[in-house]
């Protein structure tokens, strides 16, 4: 039908009817004509809809099916046999198709049936049949795994606020701005973590934390100009220069060398694409580099430890590898807790392996590591690298180490050695730093040793302190070759004042009434020559094994503190042992694993190992012994008296050992010892192997000592504890300038 | 109302039109542009600028068709000497005055636009061939007959050969063959011929191919071994055909042409877009549109009794159909990779032109064929015509 409707029905009104009838002559005519038109257009509309749409089957059937009109029959036989001519020789009248051109027709349409057919039958095998097996090598070449680095988790020390008096400059200067210093802080004992007693509570605070750190990528590109190679290597100096935003911004900052500047313009002139990288850079050169919008500049972030303390007991914390793995202290040890588990992250990437979108691929997030709550205190830990650092610096040692551990609960403060290095900056001949020497290096007690045997003897009722006792300044042992020597003669004294002079002969005589089973379960009550369990690779056992021997040389050498060697921590334990009434603890380094939130994961509690001791004569009189070894007048260790607090300890000095030899002149000073005296809250010894001799003999009183009682004081006024009753807060001088 | 519409006449013309062809054509220009636009997609986002610039080209190609349709077949034929010169010459201008593009001096720059007068050498042949076919007529049964409608061919071959664009001269030759094959000529003298240049085959692999030809056929004949090779660009087209499916990933939203895999996707890979995009449906569609205007063609040659018609059909019918062949064979990896792009699909202006001005010259053979034919024998019958110039004399031996 047409589109146009009759006309009539379109004139309902009267007025429109006559005005209908006065035009219908020219009208009519002209409606006919449009409508002839119309059907025939819309009749080609159909057609080519219909032969568009169906046109393949419609157009082979007719070419298929279309046999020419049959010729007319010939009138005569001349005209029959042209006929026959015609078609057998294909030379027919034009338009007359014959069995020749028929069959032509047929080859042409078989060749492309088969074709085509071909063509049709490989598409349905490659999209139907091989379509899972395409779709994977697509896949493979555009979808890549790409893992999400899980972060790393932190160690956090004990931060019990700063004291002005403590804030002087030191190697753990506490940098307030360091990078991750701003990290919340979490409160010591939040969560489910073992108290500390009544000591001052603080903040978590971390001293290795992951940071996402930039590293840049420059991609070359063959088709700048020279003008565009200097602008670019200008914008990017300009960029990565730390100068304006100040000296502290980032410590990782350097502006660009000469060097990378004459790389990158040269790359950039030849033309060469290639990769320039520049790692650890700082958030703010990150901000100034994205802010410059330079073309071909990729920035990606990747963590990179940081440790906002610097070297502040690097040697406990330990170092990560270049991939992200702990590969020294705690970060080994405790690399599973920290490592997180990483995530999975598909990305698409073009022919050029740039990454592109990536929305609607898997992704799996990654879930971060536990943090680490250390026993550690921040400001104990400062202040004992610092006094080892002055030791050092007065007597240039081959090396030291200083552990301070609570006595109650065995939490160790402060695990300091020297030489220190510098976490963030590993250079120049930073190996030998890595060792933390007051766990992996061995050293001969020498007097520390007496006390535990003296003590012993006490407790068992085979001697007294206040029992006289003959001190010659030589003594021959019976079977052994040399005699035993004392520094000075002490003559007829009491039995405390063996230890007080340190006397080698007098504590010989009182060892020796011990039996050697007594002996023997002694050295191992006190954890001698015996790993104490610390949480860190690499502890030393030390040695003890002469101790089952117990004939007189032997004996005569352990009275000395020789035939064993023990670790610095070792000894820690021992005299924190004989400060909090006889039990020896396990040394806790870890006291917690918490998650993100700060929640406590697991807590390790304080751990009692052997109980070596009865505490009424540790508590007493083996405490006034050491007491009066520093306060005496004639104590050996008089350097290590505080004006604030009663100090008890021991001082010891033993040739030190080198190439399985004793050196005829080299020692090692050491002093162990407990403070306050009267309630031992910290416990603590002080080791340093070869302090120089250039300026005369060196001792255990004259070196360690010294360092020991300012670490002490230091410590517990950081802890505040309480001056010691008849001693004056205020009191200043005293025996740390008096000899 | 002198403005009166004759519409009797109108409908007759539109009745002659072959709507039908005319309808194919539009069809395939619209997947065109609508593939191009995928295939404008980079992993940087991409422009349009193939689309619209083959929409532009596309537009140019139906003004093309449609004056081409309006000349009637039989007046351009009688003048093929001089269209064919002007073809002849502007290949060898293109030889000296040319730029080179991949390796190929093919292309005539005319500032914004490129000619390549190879592919608007293909029509002009199918017309050029037609005639001489038809004034040849019984002769082209026999070898001599067969011979000079065969310089007609072999000229331009030669002259494109020299670009050197073997893929384009090698679509002269199926244009040649269903010619004076529709014409009379004996099945066994092209069975010679053909012999003939298989035997030249040796030759042509020594001498003729240069060596990245023979590495398409060498990675063609073992893909696994060329995978990252010369079988790259199959490899990929391959994958993102396969990966399609059956219904496709959806215009554009491919990933194996967006992300830069597929190489010369808006060229002569194009119809792996089609494909990546579209699925089996799109593919079984084109390939149907294809087959549907070939067989269209065809029948229309059926149809018609004037042999120039007749052949300006066939060769057309036989270079689309071959071209459709080669190039989808090349992209399904049935095929040695040939630069010949698919008519009407690839990017490209002068090959869309060409196309269109040949089944304009087709639409023109539809329209006339009956006029031409009630002339009775006016091709063949009237040889002093003016068209007969030395040139046509010289080929025909008249």
């Amino acid at each position: 039908m047409s589109v146009f409707g009759p006309p009539e029905r379109r004139r309902p009104s009267d007025a429109l009817r006559r005005l209908a009838q006065g035009a219908s002559d020219t009208w009519t005519g002209a409606w006919s004509r449009a409508e002839v038109a119309s059907e025939r257009v819309t009749r080609r509309v159909d057609d080519l809809a219909s032969s568009a749409g169906s046109a393949c089957s419609q157009a082979w059937s007719r070419a298929w099916s279309r046999v020419a009109p049959p010729p007319p029959p010939p009138a005569s036989v001349r005209g029959r046999a042209l006929a026959l001519a015609r078609e057998v020789t294909a030379l027919e009248a034009p338009g007359r198709p014959g069995r020749a051109a028929r069959l032509k027709a047929r080859v042409l349409l078989c060749g492309l049936l088969l074709g085509y057919g071909l063509l049709a039958h490989r598409l349905y095998g490659l999209q139907v049949v091989e379509h899972a097996r395409w779709s994977e090598a697509a896949m493979r070449q555009h979808v890549r795994v790409r893992p999400v680095p899980a972060e790393r988790g932190r160690l956090l020390v004990l931060d019990r606020g700063d004291p002005s008096w403590a804030s002087s400059a030191g190697p753990g200067e506490l940098a307030a701005d360091a990078p991750g210093a701003e990290t919340a802080p979490i409160t010591a004992d939040a969560g489910a973590a073992p108290p500390r007693g009544e000591d001052p509570p603080g903040r978590l605070v971390p001293a290795a934390v992951s940071l996402g750190r930039g590293s840049l990528l420059v991609e070359g590109r063959p088709d700048r100009g020279p003008e565009e190679v200097a602008r670019f290597v200008d914008a990017l100096a300009a960029a990565l220069d730390p100068s304006p935003a100040g000296p502290r911004a980032g410590r990782d900052d350097e502006p660009l060398s000469d060097a990378e500047r004459a790389f990158v313009v040269d790359r950039l002139t030849r033309g060469r694409s290639f990769y320039f990288r520049r790692r650890r850079l700082s958030a703010g050169a990150l901000d100034r580099v994205r802010r410059a919008r330079l073309r071909h500049v990729v920035l990606e972030t990747d963590a990179v430890r940081v440790h906002p303390f610097g070297p502040l007991a690097a040697q406990v914390l330990g170092l990560v590898d270049a991939h992200g793995k702990g590969a020294s202290g705690l970060e080994a040890l405790l690399d599973g807790s920290l490592a997180g588990t990483p995530g999975v992250r598909e990305v698409r990437v073009d022919n050029l392996r740039r990454e592109r979108v990536t929305s609607g691929l898997r992704f799996e997030p990654a879930r971060p590591g536990h943090d680490v709550e250390l026993a550690l205190d921040r400001t104990i830990q400062a202040i004992a690298d610092r006094e080892l650092a002055a030791v050092a610096a007065a007597t240039s040692p081959l090396g030291a180490a200083a552990v301070v551990v609570d006595p109650r609960t065995g939490d160790v403060l402060a695990l300091a050695s020297w030489p220190p290095y510098d976490p963030d900056r590993l250079e120049g001949d930073f190996q030998a730093a890595l060792r933390c020497r007051a766990i992996t290096d061995t050293y001969e007690p020498g007097s520390t040793i007496k006390p535990l045997f003296v003590g012993t003897a006490w407790a068992l009722g085979l001697g007294d302190p206040a029992r006289p006792i003959d001190c010659p300044l030589v003594l021959q042992v019976p079977g052994r070759r040399k005699p035993i020597v004392d520094s000075h003669h002490v003559g007829s004294v009491d039995e405390a004042q063996v230890l007080v002079e340190s006397s080698n002969t007098g504590a010989y005589r009182i060892t020796a009434r011990l039996s050697p089973e007594q002996v023997r379960r002694l050295g191992d009550g006190f954890g001698l020559g015996r790993r104490t369990g610390i949480d860190l690779p690499g502890e030393a056992p030390g040695s003890a094994g002469a101790l089952a021997r117990t004939d007189v040389t032997t004996v005569a050498s352990f009275a000395q503190g020789y035939a064993v060697s023990v670790t610095p921590l070792q000894m820690a334990m021992a005299y924190a042992a004989l400060a909090n009434g006889g039990t020896l603890l396990r040394p806790r380094l870890v006291r917690a694993l918490r998650d993100r939130e700060g929640a406590v994961v697991r807590a390790w509690p304080s751990q009692a190992v052997a109980r070596p001791l009865a505490g009424d004569v540790v508590l007493g009189p083996l405490r006034q012994a050491l007491e009066r070894v520093v306060g005496d007048a004639k104590g050996t260790a008089k350097r290590a008296r505080s004006p604030r607090y009663r100090i008890a300890g021991k001082t010891g000095t033993t040739k030190l050992l080198v190439d399985g030899r004793y050196h005829d002149r080299e020692v090692v000073a050491s002093f162990a010892g407990f403070a306050p005296a009267e309630d031992p809250r910290l416990a603590f010894c002080v080791v340093v192997w070869g302090p120089s001799t250039a300026n005369g003999r060196q001792w255990g009183g004259t070196v360690a000592a010294p360092a020991a009682g300012r670490i002490a004081d230091q410590a517990l006024r950081v802890l505040g504890a309480p001056p010691s009753p008849g001693l004056e807060a205020g009191a200043t001088g005293g025996s740390r300038t008096a000899r | 109302m002198g403005l009166r519409l004759d519409t009797r006449a109108l409908g007759r013309e539109v009745d002659r039109y072959p709507g039908a062809l005319l309808g194919h054509c539009v069809l395939l220009l619209l997947v065109s542009v609508l593939a191009l636009r995928s295939a404008s997609l980079t992993p940087d986002g991409g422009s349009l600028h193939f689309a619209e610039r083959q929409l532009g080209w596309a537009l140019a190609g139906l003004g093309c068709f449609f004056a081409a349709s309006l000349v009637p077949y039989d007046r351009l034929g009688r003048r093929w000497p001089a269209l064919w010169g002007l073809g002849l010459l502007a290949l060898v201008g293109v030889l000296v005055l040319g730029t080179k593009v991949n390796g190929a001096r093919s292309w005539f720059s005319l500032g914004p636009v490129r000619l390549q007068p190879s592919e608007l050498m293909k029509p002009l042949l199918a017309l050029a061939l037609a005639h001489v076919a038809a004034r040849l007529g019984p002769r082209l049964a026999t070898f001599g007959g067969l011979a000079r409608a065969a310089l007609v061919a072999l000229v331009p071959f030669g002259l494109v050969l020299l670009q050197p664009d073997l893929g384009t001269a090698l679509c002269f030759v199926p244009i040649s063959l269903a010619i004076v094959f529709a014409g009379g000529a004996r099945l066994r003298h092209l069975l010679g011929a053909f012999a003939g240049a298989l035997a030249c085959l040796p030759l042509v692999w020594c001498f003729l191919l240069a060596e990245y030809q023979k590495l398409r056929i060498l990675s063609f004949l073992d893909r696994d071994e060329h995978a990252l090779g010369g079988a790259y660009q199959v490899t990929q087209s391959v994958i993102a055909i396969g990966s399609g499916g059956l219904l496709g990933r959806g215009a554009g939203q491919g990933t194996q042409g967006p992300l830069g895999f597929l190489p010369e996707r808006h060229t002569d890979f194009v119809f792996a877009v089609v494909c990546e995009d579209w699925g089996l449906l799109g593919g079984a569609l084109v390939l149907g549109l294809y087959a549907s205007l070939v067989a269209l063609l065809l029948e229309q040659a059926h149809r018609t009794r004037d042999p120039e018609g007749r052949g300006i059909l066939v060769g057309l019918a036989a270079v689309t159909a071959t071209q459709v062949v080669v190039n989808v064979g090349m992209v399904l990896g049935v095929m040695p990779v040939t630069g010949i792009p698919l008519p009407l699909l690839s990017y490209g202006g002068s090959s869309l032109v060409a196309s269109m001005l040949g089944f304009g010259l087709a639409a023109s053979v539809a329209r006339h064929r009956s006029r031409v034919a009630l002339t009775p024998g006016a091709p063949r019958e009237a040889p002093e015509r003016r068209g007969t110039g030395r040139t046509e004399r010289a080929i025909l031996g008249a």
